[in-house]
């Protein structure tokens, strides 16, 4: 091993480059860093997962209306591991994007996104649109009725913005209506334009992170913290301590995600028939918000309520949460304008998901209408939850 | 009078069967048939049967004639193929038009000489104008009608009906064991041919009931149970990949306990 390092150090001159590596990685963290600064780490994890299985199922998945449906049912019943392929993609995708939502509470409560590092605030922001994008885009591959329907539904919305509306869809779609053209461009998207973004994006993330090291809860008129100040104050150095509690963290997330892979398998309905709708058609869990959104404000209101969000976000360090305070208790407006704006977005997730459906509360059943209003009805035999 | 009590008599075999008023879908209303002005409790029976009610017959298709036709001389002219009440010897013909799995059956069986007046048709268990669907009960009343205390024959029908009865709950209990597991293991979608399967092979010893011997039927049973234990060798294969990989989850946490284990020593060292 040494006469290899050697080999390539003699070339490359590469003992400079360790060393820098070497003290970066030993630089003390802030005292206050804990658990919660984990996730970032097992975000990565799942990243790395999503990038490793992506590829696999690419191996056999065939990105073509007549014979995607068939492919992604060949991977689930006949390619060895195939099954557990899929389901850790699929479990993946659910997974990333819980990660990333608490991961961005966590660089938002302990305001680590003010300055100096409000770039990558921002190009964390672009990496959750990028991960909301993969779903969107991953969501058509399987081809059956519910991907199909769903995916004409969400790509239905952008039609309804003034003049560049019915462009835009044209350009999303490849055409008048989801098809094979559609298929195509989501493939590309999903395995080609999407991980390239992330990859360059996350490369940047994680070197803005290690250059500026992470944030203390100094105020942002204050000198940051020296990493001897930081050891002098009881942080330990990032190499090992804090690298063996992202190594437990990563373990646990990967013990959960192959968990959920093995027991709740993902499955495939129906193959996609564009001359029959099916009931009850609905978007991801975390487009479920802007799918109720839709059915309270007119479409082209709701329809820009996304970006819009994501662009507050951006906004956040550089114009909406400017004071110098990092302790959420110091900046009680922000917090709590950032805690009703989560409430509203999980009501609206909560009704997206009831909305359509009887269920039994409490001994009684409810009917929840369009939206998401309940309606006591009377239910017999071979009715239920659905 | 007479209406209200026919009607009477036939509501416990017409359970589930739609009013008289509704149209079923693909057939004419009663009132258009014109038939039925005359023989009108023959139409009442008919509007309330299966071969009404589905859409399947109007009174040609066994008597001839043109049951639309408002003019009764007309209606029954020669060119109509009129022939008002069927002969006895050939009404199994006249049912053996759609179902000529029975009567080649019912060829087969006992019964079989349309000479012996003695010998039951098909109308004599099945009645003529309020036909329903047929089911192993039937043999209960329709066997016992001539052969009261007959024990041979009661042995005989117990015995196909038992036979036909095991089959069905064997059907019946691999069908819930495939819907309760389809829950978890929705790759059994792709086996539900082979439950189909066995469920049509199952069917078809249905006219095999006709020839009233076991022996026709035994042939059809044995390829039920094969086919059913088919779908059953499937839906053991999906309860031990389920149990496997429940062993996995178990060996994947064991993995997780020790590294993380692992690191927390190594951190309290460092």
């Amino acid at each position: 091993m040494q006469r290899l390092w050697d080999w390539f150090d003699e070339r490359l001159h590469l003992a400079p480059l360790w060393d820098v590596l070497q003290e970066n990685l030993r630089k003390p963290s802030p005292r206050h860093v804990n658990w919660l600064f984990t996730m970032g780490s097992a975000l990565l994890l799942l990243l790395g997962v999503q990038l490793l299985t992506g590829v696999l199922l690419m191996v056999y998945y065939k990105p073509s209306g007549r014979e995607a449906f068939a492919s992604v049912e060949a991977i689930m019943y006949e390619v060895p591991l195939g099954g557990l392929t899929r389901s850790a993609h699929n479990w993946g995708s659910h997974l990333i994007v819980i990660m990333a939502l608490l991961h961005m509470f966590r660089v938002f409560f302990y305001g680590g996104y003010k300055k100096p590092r409000e770039l990558t605030w921002i190009i964390g922001v672009g990496l959750l649109a990028v991960i909301l994008g993969f779903g969107f885009t991953g969501y058509l591959l399987p081809w059956d009725q519910v991907a199909y329907w769903g995916t004409v539904v969400a790509t239905e919305a952008p039609a309804s913005i003034p003049v560049v509306g019915p462009i835009t869809r044209e350009f999303m779609i490849g055409g008048n209506e989801v098809a094979d053209a559609t298929l195509g461009r989501f493939y590309v998207v999903h395995v080609f334009l999407l991980p390239l973004a992330l990859m360059g994006m996350v490369g940047l993330h994680l070197f803005l992170i290690r250059y500026q090291g992470i944030s203390s809860l100094r105020r942002t008129d204050e000198p940051e913290p020296t990493p001897a100040q930081n050891l002098a104050d009881g942080g330990k150095p990032f190499f090992p301590h804090h690298f063996l509690k992202d190594s437990a963290t990563i373990y646990v997330t990967l013990g959960v995600l192959v968990t959920l892979a093995l027991l709740y398998p993902a499955h495939i309905g129906t193959p996609a028939d564009p001359l029959s709708t099916p009931a009850g058609i609905k978007p991801e869990w975390y487009f479920l918000p802007a799918y109720q959104l839709l059915k309270y404000v007119p479409e082209v209101v709701g329809v820009n309520m996304p970006p819009l969000l994501l662009l507050i976000l951006v906004l956040m360090p550089l114009a909406i949460d400017t004071s110098p305070e990092r302790h959420p208790g110091r900046r009680p407006r922000v917090v709590t304008g950032w805690i009703v704006t989560s409430v509203l977005i999980l009501g609206l997730g909560i009704l997206g998901h009831l909305s359509e459906t009887t269920r039994m509360v409490l001994g009684t059943a409810y009917h929840f209408d369009v939206k998401g209003m309940p309606h006591v009805v009377e239910i017999t035999d071979g009715e239920g939850q659905d | 009078m007479r209406w209200l009590l026919l009607l009477g008599l036939v509501l416990p075999w017409s359970a589930g069967a739609q009013d008289m008023g509704d149209v079923p879908p693909g057939q004419v209303p009663i009132d258009d048939v014109w038939c039925t002005v005359c023989h009108y409790q023959e139409g009442d029976e008919f509007a309330l049967s299966v071969h009404y009610q589905r859409g399947l017959l109007l009174c040609d298709d066994c008597h001839g004639g043109d049951p639309l036709e408002p003019d009764p001389e007309m209606a029954k002219a020669p060119d109509t193929g009129f022939i008002g009440k069927p002969a006895r010897s050939g009404i199994a013909d006249i049912c053996a038009r759609c179902h000529s799995g029975p009567a080649e059956f019912f060829a087969l069986g006992p019964h079989a000489d349309p000479a012996n007046p003695d010998n039951p048709s098909c109308i004599t268990c099945h009645q003529n104008h309020l036909v329903v669907d047929a089911t192993l009960a039937l043999m209960d009343t329709a066997c016992a009608f001539c052969h009261v205390g007959d024990a041979a024959v009661v042995a005989q029908v117990e015995l196909i009906q038992a036979t036909l009865h095991e089959a069905e709950q064997r059907l019946y209990a691999v069908e819930s064991r495939f819907d309760s597991l389809q829950g978890i293991d929705a790759g059994l979608r792709r086996s539900r041919g082979m439950l189909v399967g066995a469920g049509a092979v199952l069917r078809q010893i249905d006219p095999r009931t006709h020839a009233l011997d076991i022996n026709l039927m035994d042939e059809l049973i044995t390829a039920f149970d094969e086919e059913a234990e088919a779908v059953g060798d499937v839906l053991d294969e999906s309860e031990g990949a389920r149990q496997r990989r429940r062993w996995a989850v178990g060996g994947v946490w064991l993995f997780v306990a020790a590294n993380v284990t692992l690191l927390w020593l190594k951190r309290r060292q460092v």
